[in-house]
């Protein structure tokens, strides 16, 4: 009971680390800049194709693996797998050393794909850009499903366990690396806020026009924006893959790793940090507390996993009709602290 | 009668007008409102329909209060409005933007009846019935716009600034038009620029600058204000 | 199928499907990403009613029809015109779309789900065709959903041009508020919309049982195409969608014939790829579609 109920926690916390990520993107580009990104699938899914594609293949060659059984990755995937596995459980660098390679690919990857999706989409507007994006987005899961090379096609690849090494605590090491990671990401987030390059973009969302005349390439601000969100959602998407140990393109769907993230972050709102937290817990919290008790709803001729749509879409809708700024109300940045106002109003109220 | 008391009215949370306060009578009593560019006109009157937020204020015709009702139904209460801009559908024939003016006439038969009524008043717009609207030019486009309101029978017309941007001409031929509605008893609020025209056919003025009354009283006392002289360019 | 006739009811599909997104969007300046569900709840009225009440799938379209437009009803209704009212932006009513659409996402499965178990309909996973009869040799589908597009489209041209209630949707298309100044409903002629967009899209679906394998999140693969289609087509007139339907529809079928010449088989598996691929090319360099190219202007300017 008290085992279930860990792994309960672990699950959530390092689904919690993933959704951050990808939400303080969205947060980033939709509520920082008004890029309207439904195309976050796109980066997302890029970096678990990384993940699908790389390690397999730094592990044959940092451990010499037999590399006839590299003519046929995905057919030998299983059997190849379970060799690195078997020496990653022993082997703590080799697991690390794959880990952090994999990680700045996926950046990589992340940053290409978000300015080739940035480059034809910066220049539209509101829902044109929006639409743009999620075309793109099914691009990539197309080629992935039907480029067996890739990742397998349809079926999917295992993926080298990286965290084999850490024998029982696979599960929290995972975890916690994940919440570590979007704890960094926060902290990015945090002092890009209270940074002159916040207003800047905050101008660019609310008046494109006057920034431009201020001197602001809003293009070019925008695609370094997209770049910076793909970085980010690359790695999450990378971190999701080595948490599942695989990567399969039916896991990887706009429902999920798009729609699902907008619902969180507008439902939490996207003037704070703060926000981001509330709303992805509040959804994770629930899709999981469904799955979780799935087992004592089976007089329902349906699966309840279902309901997690219908109360997402209906919360959502909620929101947007009585709460529209979300949950969190945003939060005016000043200039100076509020001690350095009120103490320059002080001199001047004294007549200095 | 049309009776505005303290209108507060803005967009959003920008108020444009203050405690503005207006009454015009009907049976064909006529009231111009000047004032400088930005100064609330067009926001007035469109507050009186609820094209914009109302904050706070009283505005009634007759008996209705116009704050209480929804926008298509106003002008079922005897009300007109001629807006600055967009006041034709372009994309439709003269004849189809006649019958848009006669939307809220329920019968199609009372229609063509009425449109048929509407061009004996204002024959100029005859020969362009089957023409996109879009090829209209300016005056031709004013005379279209004033014959789709006067499809519902208003006993009260705005006009925001009917002869702006039109050649001397046209303008000759909307205050010709103007003039007989003010015969035939329709009342008339009407934003000016152009005062030559408009001042000897009007009873009362309302200067409003800021989004306020500055001025409210008969037209011929109007220029006798050394200050306003200033605001109208007079002198 | 033979190709033409594949193209033909693909593209009829499409042009059905992509005439409802067109319509809201011209409007209400609304993107409709529920449009999908609705496409999907028609594919659900044509099984169920086979499976309860039996006979020709054709029997049920009318059917389909009015239990989409229903659904576009109340997307309207309880969504988009409470934001309306509240000035929304363009985005928010598209974010409210997708909220809307993830309830009925939700809502089809569970209806899936319960047809297969208390039931067991199969309903994960199913095609008609065999319930489909043959016109002269072709699927019926082909010949009918061609048919179906025809009359539909002459229905809804006569509706505009010779109808009241046409005018008043053309003129409050163009300019909402002075329809409302002259005394139009806009809220009645929003909610038109959206009906006939629901319709439409139940239509669509219930078609598409009869040549395509359908799914309970067939709603979620069909949204890039019927963007593809509205946005190729462009919204700028009317019949801009039954231009992106047919492209879309062309390149599908015949455009990939001519890749696998050109490229070799290995395409045919990345077609749902080709209108995209237009779609992005079209944003940047013909944004307003091709119904919104003056071709007219453009001889002009040839000339002089």
């Amino acid at each position: 009971m008290w085992h279930q109920f860990s792994l309960f926690v672990i699950d959530i916390v390092a689904l919690l680390g993933i959704y951050l990520i990808i939400n303080f993107s969205l947060r980033l580009q939709l509520g920082y800049t008004g890029v309207f990104n439904f195309g976050l699938v796109l980066t997302f899914t890029g970096g678990a194709y990384v993940v699908g594609w790389l390690p397999v293949r730094l592990g044959m060659w940092i451990l010499h693996i037999d590399s006839s059984l590299g003519e046929n990755m995905i057919w030998n995937n299983g059997l190849i797998i379970s060799k690195i596995n078997s020496i990653i459980q022993g082997n703590i660098w080799v697991g690390l050393a794959i880990f952090f390679i994999t990680l700045i690919v996926a950046a990589f990857i992340g940053a290409i794909l978000g300015f080739a999706s940035g480059y034809p989409a910066a220049r539209l507007e509101g829902d044109y850009l929006a639409i743009s994006f999620l075309a793109l987005g099914e691009i990539l899961r197309v080629i992935g499903t039907n480029y067996d090379p890739l990742i397998g096609g349809p079926l999917g690849v295992q993926v080298p366990d990286i965290w084999a090494w850490t024998g029982n605590f696979r599960f929290i090491t995972a975890s916690t690396v994940n919440i570590l990671v979007a704890f960094g990401v926060w902290i990015y987030m945090y002092f890009l806020e209270r940074s002159p390059i916040s207003r800047t973009l905050r101008a660019v969302r609310d008046n494109k026009v006057v920034a431009s005349s201020l001197g602001k390439n809003v293009t070019k601000i925008r695609l370094k924006v997209i770049v910076a969100g793909g970085i980010m959602c690359s790695i999450a998407g990378a971190l999701y893959a080595f948490y599942t140990a695989g990567v399969v393109t039916s896991a990887y769907g706009m429902n999920e790793w798009t729609f699902i993230p907008w619902v969180m972050v507008v439902f939490g709102g996207l003037g704070s940090n703060w926000g981001v937290v509330v709303g992805t817990l509040t959804f994770l919290v629930i899709q999981k507390l469904i799955i979780f008790y799935k087992y004592s709803f089976t007089f329902l001729p349906f699966d309840p996993v279902w309901l997690q749509y219908i109360l997402m879409g209906s919360a959502l809708l909620l929101i947007l009709i009585f709460k529209p700024s979300g949950i969190v109300p945003e939060k005016i940045s000043y200039a100076l602290t509020m001690r350095k106002t009120e103490k320059i109003a002080n001199e001047i109220l004294s007549g200095k | 009668m049309l009776n505005v008391s303290n209108l507060n009215a803005g967009y959003g949370k920008a108020q444009v007008l203050y405690n503005i306060n207006l009454g015009c009578k009907l049976d064909g009593e006529v009231v111009t409102i000047i004032g400088p560019n930005g100064s609330g006109k067009t926001t007035f009157l469109n507050s009186i329909f609820g094209l914009v937020d109302v904050f706070s204020g009283k505005i009634t015709f007759g008996n209705i209060s116009l704050r209480d009702i929804p926008l298509h139904e106003v002008v079922k209460t005897g009300l007109g409005y001629l807006r600055q801009e967009s006041n034709v559908f372009e994309t439709l024939s003269v004849e189809e933007n006649l019958k848009m003016g006669g939307a809220s006439i329920k019968k199609k038969k009372e229609v063509e009846e009425r449109i048929d009524e509407v061009l004996s008043s204002i024959p100029f717009v005859k020969p362009f019935l089957l023409r996109r609207a879009s090829t209209l030019s300016g005056g031709e486009r004013q005379l279209v716009a004033l014959s789709m309101i006067l499809m519902s029978r208003p006993k009260l017309i705005m006009l925001d600034e009917p002869t702006a941007g039109l050649a001397p001409v046209a303008i000759k031929q909307v205050v010709k038009v103007i003039e007989r509605l003010k015969d035939e008893n329709i009342s008339l609020i009407i934003i000016e620029q152009n005062l030559k025209y408009m001042l000897d056919l009007s009873d009362k003025s309302c200067l409003i600058v800021s989004g306020r009354n500055v001025f409210t009283g008969p037209s011929d006392k109007l220029s006798e204000q050394s200050d306003l002289k200033t605001y109208l360019g007079l002198g | 199928m033979s190709t033409l006739m594949s193209m033909v009811t693909l593209s009829s599909f499409l042009s059905l499907m992509g005439f409802g997104l067109t319509l809201v969007r011209r409007t209400t300046g609304v993107w409709n990403i529920a449009q999908g569900g609705f496409v999907s709840i028609g594919t659900y009225v044509i099984l169920t009613s086979v499976n309860f009440l039996g006979g020709s799938p054709y029997l049920y379209l009318p059917l389909a029809f009015l239990i989409g437009a229903g659904a576009g009803s109340v997307l309207f209704l309880v969504a988009i015109d409470p934001l309306r009212k509240r000035k929304a932006s363009p985005i928010i009513l598209l974010v409210a779309t997708i909220a809307f659409n993830l309830t009925l996402i939700g809502v089809i499965n569970i209806y899936a789900d319960y047809l297969q178990n208390v039931f067991r309909i199969n309903s994960k996973n199913f095609l008609l065709t065999k319930l489909d009869f043959k016109i002269f040799g072709y699927p019926g589908v082909s010949i009918i959903s061609a048919l179906i597009l025809l009359v539909f489209t002459i229905l809804f041209y006569l509706f505009l041009k010779y109808t009241k209630t046409g005018l008043t949707l053309r003129g409050s298309t163009e300019q909402p508020d002075l329809a409302g100044v002259l005394g139009v409903n806009i809220k009645f002629v929003y909610l038109l919309s959206w009906t006939l967009s629901g319709g439409s899209a139940g239509l669509a679906g219930g078609l598409l049982t009869m040549f395509f394998q359908c799914n309970p999140n067939i709603g979620a693969s069909l949204i890039a195409m019927m963007f593809c289609v509205s946005i190729i087509g462009g919204v700028e007139e009317i019949y801009g969608p039954f231009l992106g339907g047919w492209l879309v529809g062309f390149t599908q079928i015949y455009g990939i014939v001519l890749l696998v010449k050109v490229l070799g088989s290995w395409v045919i598996s990345y077609k749902e790829i080709l209108p995209m691929i237009i779609l992005v090319i079209t944003l940047i360099f013909i944004p307003q579609g091709l119904s919104g190219i003056k071709w007219g202007a453009k001889v002009r300017s040839k000339k002089s």
